[in-house]
């Protein structure tokens, strides 16, 4: 038997699978107000108990493609024109329990659904994969093991489950990260042998949004962000589509430009667009998407919407507003377009 | 025209049966077609020759309900058959990509006397295929039946491509052991 001896045996498999595949619906990540049987009822439980918190439930599901595509190097003042991505679900409602559907729970899910994992007590939750150059770099800060995720909580685990130190829906080790407290931020270090990729990051975030206060409770005390900005890509608004971490428009913005916007972001108060009627805001079209590159290896996720709104896609639904021109230097900067 | 329509054409000996054929699936035949082949010019004659096939074989054949499904095995039957001729230099770059995709499949010994006939081996891969998630049929299926490309399969299905691309692995991986193992005992 040979390679096309299996692709012609492919061929003739049962009519109903290729059927089933021929138009098929996205099965893309929705709304749902149940996780993996964890009922609402359960959650509130938890959360009564301190165990978890509400935002830390809250998820948004932009998706990372790691692909080897490389960045656009415009000419000075040329707008480059790049496909980008809308994350599939954005914004939450404070009611919501906006999750990641498990859809898989034969131990396949921990390369390429939401990975959670509870460490001491708080839900951590993935939303970034790195692999090849990034993930070399991040592997130079990946530092004390803290131990392997229990892989047993899939979308029928028992509320028990949920209360269970290091209860993950992977089993890959997890770590702490150089640099970033634990509160905040862990790493699950997953491999694969004789994949093109045998190596893989995530990190899992801790985020309690209703504490954030201010920009720099999230941008400078947790993500360190200022500080490791190495390099920044945007994309232009488009709905429909992924951006893909390492495509993109490289855009060099003036260091004092930068200062201003993070000085103004620090000290911005945050606030939740949902709670404030504000939530139709991700509909606009006037937005500006940027990769901001760390100098480990990371990524972090900006959007910026017409009329100062600065947030993390990592933690939908909480901006903070800033002024007009430092706001401005940035969007138009990258892509952003100002309403007539 | 719907499909049963078309299959009356062709059981009437109606030659419009390959032109409405054509007309409804004609690029998606081209595309499966060109995937393999990397040729407009070999992907046209390929799915040319098929129709052919298509008219020879209905009747008896009656495809109601998978017609688009019938001739499309036809295509890739043709198609590949002709990758195999070709020698892999001149293969496109894409069927290259699939090809070595399929080696990572394959059983550690497959060129032992341990081969399987071509009904088994479809037996077998049904049967893999049953104990997989929808999900992952789905994405197996786009990718290795109809050979869309990742990011096709990735925007159809609303996955990220690493997503995809990390199934994909996995299911080989998966199917490799699943026949390795089945294999030993016919």
């Amino acid at each position: 038997m040979n390679e096309y001896d299996l692709m012609e045996s492919i061929g003739e498999i049962d009519q109903k699978f290729v059927d089933q595949a021929k138009n098929p619906a996205p099965l893309k990540r929705r709304r749902q107000s149940v996780r993996w049987g964890l009922s609402a009822a359960f959650a509130c439980t938890l959360i009564a108990a301190g165990i978890i918190t509400a935002s830390s439930l809250i998820k948004t599901s932009s998706d990372t493609q790691p692909e080897d595509s490389a960045l656009i190097q415009p000419k000075k003042d040329e707008t480059v024109m790049t496909e980008i991505a809308e994350p599939a679900d954005t914004g939450t409602q404070s009611s919501d329990i906006l999750l990641t559907e498990v859809t898989d729970s034969e131990g396949m899910t921990e390369a390429f659904m939401m990975p959670v994992i509870v460490y001491n007590g708080k839900m951590y939750i993935g939303n970034e994969w790195y692999y090849g150059e990034r993930e070399e770099k991040l592997r130079q800060r990946i530092a004390v093991r803290l131990g392997n995720g229990s892989g047993d909580l899939n979308e029928y685990s028992s509320e028990e489950a949920y209360s269970n130190e290091l209860a993950s829906n992977f089993t890959d080790e997890i770590y702490t990260v150089a640099g970033y407290d634990p509160d905040f931020r862990i790493a699950g270090v997953m491999e694969y042998e004789d994949s093109d990729h045998p190596a893989w990051i995530v990190l899992l975030d801790y985020i309690d949004a209703p504490a954030l206060k201010t920009g720099s409770d999230l941008f400078e005390d947790r993500l360190h962000l200022w500080e490791k900005t190495e390099s920044i890509q945007y994309h232009l608004h488009s709905p429909q589509k992924y951006i893909d971490m390492d495509s993109g428009t490289a855009v060099e913005i003036g260091s004092e430009i930068w200062s201003e916007f993070a000085d103004q972001v620090n000290h911005a108060e945050f606030f939740n667009i949902n709670t404030t009627g504000e939530s139709s805001l991700y509909e606009s079209d006037h937005q500006a998407h940027l990769i901001v590159n760390l100098d480990d290896g990371s990524i972090v996720r900006l959007r910026l919407i017409e009329g100062g709104y600065v947030g993390y896609d990592a933690q939908p639904g909480y901006f903070v507003k800033i002024p007009g021109e430092a706001f401005n230097a940035v969007y138009t900067s990258c892509g952003g377009t100002i309403s007539q | 025209m719907d499909d049963d329509r078309i299959i009356d054409l062709y059981l009437a000996r109606d030659e419009r049966a390959i032109s409405e054929t054509s007309g409804k699936y004609g690029h998606a035949l081209q595309k499966i077609a060109y995937r393999i082949l990397g040729d407009f010019s070999a992907a046209e004659e390929c799915e040319n020759d098929a129709y052919l096939k298509v008219w020879n074989l209905i009747p008896p054949h009656e495809p109601r309900g998978y017609l688009f499904a019938f001739v499309a095995r036809i295509v890739r039957f043709l198609a590949i058959n002709e990758c195999r001729k070709t020698s892999r230099e001149k293969q496109s770059a894409f069927i290259c990509e699939l090809s070595d995709e399929m080696l990572e499949c394959l059983p550690s010994d497959h060129n032992t006397e341990a081969e399987m006939n071509a009904a088994e081996l479809k037996n077998l891969i049904n049967r893999y295929l049953e104990s997989c998630s929808k999900q992952q049929q789905i994405v197996f299926v786009r990718r290795y039946w109809y050979f869309d490309t990742i990011s096709e399969i990735a925007e159809s299905c609303g996955f990220t491509q690493s997503k995809v691309k990390t199934m994909l692995f996995r299911m080989r991986k998966d199917l490799k052991e699943y026949l390795e193992k089945e294999g030993y005992r016919i």
